[in-house]
């Protein structure tokens, strides 16, 4: 919980502990009247990751402290909503022109991570798990982001470098890749790097064929 | 989870106020607790959710538990406090071991029925025997108790074989006969 420390300073646990007891009450279906502290841990951190959505995208820095906690909750809840349904669309849109260029990596990842996430996201109890492990790289840092956000913003890289390869022939990329590395659809990088490194490099024609 | 101090102050005298005003129902069956029980009872909560490392939000368990036992044949005046710290204890340590599989009121109803008709007031036995053994079977996918809102349970899990005085009465019969 790294930013909740910066965030005592905004909201105080006066204004955030009954926003949690609401939720868990949800929770709970109202049949338990405690959780442990795993689960109480979980559900602040549930609160805490709306809250940070809402004053991340709140363009007005003052306005956003001027808020109350519950309202900044709330309104985060819905700004998490929006960025599930923004990453719906953009899969929606993307996959069927998607190319995996032989890399089983970016093949897993985008096939079965994204849908896996869209499938099992807690935007309720738990929206600050990524869920997934991404591992194909892209070639944004996103370690400081978790769950929706996260996932929302590698799903935008992956779109851009689709886009960035869709503009080359498929058999070129392919081509590059393999005189990179034999075997590289079984490497964990990021394809357009290599791509973008050695393109000016590479033969029209992979290694061995002749005209 | 950390709390201030002070929130932890204020959940203890709203627990108390609670407590106190069981009373109210409570002394038709001649039961009464003091503002100093009622202060105990919510330190000793305190104490207890941090043994268990659980916390409670909203209105605590402890009402519930008043109002559950509260007619028990074996809980009376002088006992009264006492019962209660160690049916607070019995509950939070049963949660965590039911893994919260189990929901309040089917605690509630199981530790009371087998206090009542299995333990006879026994709090060890409560604890280490009924509980242990319900607790086992609820961790090994037990559910059954969601049927019967926990009542009538514990002899699917009971490992002693008990005195059935039905069954004793009809043998009795047949041997007449």
């Amino acid at each position: 919980m790294g930013n909740y420390v910066n965030l005592q300073g905004e909201y105080s646990m006066e204004e955030l502990v009954p926003i949690v007891s609401k939720l868990a009450f949800r929770y709970t279906g109202g049949e338990h009247t405690s959780v442990s502290y795993e689960r109480a841990q979980m559900l602040m951190e549930a609160v805490l990751y709306c809250v940070r959505e809402f004053r991340t995208n709140q363009g007005n820095a003052l306005m956003a402290k001027a808020i109350p906690a519950e309202e900044a909750y709330r309104r985060g809840q819905e700004i998490v909503m929006d960025k599930v349904r923004e990453l719906q669309k953009l899969y929606n849109e993307m996959i069927s022109e998607f190319k995996d260029y032989g890399s089983l990596c970016l093949r897993d990842t985008v096939r079965k991570g994204i849908p896996a996430f869209l499938k099992h996201y807690d935007f309720q109890f738990a929206p600050q798990e990524t869920l997934i492990t991404l591992d194909y790289p892209v070639q944004e840092r996103l370690e400081q982001i978790s769950g929706v956000s996260r996932v929302l913003a590698y799903m935008k890289c992956i779109c851009r470098e689709q886009a960035y390869l869709g503009k080359m022939d498929e058999g070129e990329v392919i081509a590059i890749l393999h005189a990179y590395h034999r075997d590289y659809g079984y490497l964990m990088e990021n394809i357009c790097e290599i791509v973008q490194k050695n393109r000016e490099h590479s033969s029209p024609f992979p290694s061995g064929v002749s005209l | 989870m950390v709390l201030k101090n002070w929130m932890e102050e204020m959940a203890k005298q709203e627990l108390a106020k609670q407590v106190l005003e069981t009373n109210r129902y409570t002394q038709k069956y001649n039961l009464a607790l003091c503002p100093e029980d009622a202060a105990l009872l919510a330190e000793v909560r305190a104490d207890v959710l941090r043994a268990e490392k659980r916390v409670e939000f909203g209105d605590g368990i402890l009402p519930r538990i008043i109002y559950v036992f509260c007619d028990s044949a074996y809980i009376y005046q002088d006992n009264y406090c006492d019962s209660l710290i160690r049916l607070q204890e019995i509950f939070f340590q049963y949660k965590n071991e039911m893994l919260d599989e189990i929901t309040d009121d089917e605690l509630l109803a199981f530790m009371r029925e087998q206090f009542e008709e299995v333990c006879r007031g026994d709090f060890d036995y409560l604890e280490g025997t009924c509980l242990d053994l319900f607790a086992q079977a609820i961790r090994a996918g037990y559910a059954g108790y969601q049927e019967t809102a926990g009542r009538g349970e514990f002899e699917k899990v009971d490992i002693v074989k008990r005195w059935d005085r039905e069954l004793y009465l009809e043998a009795l019969r047949w041997e007449i006969m």
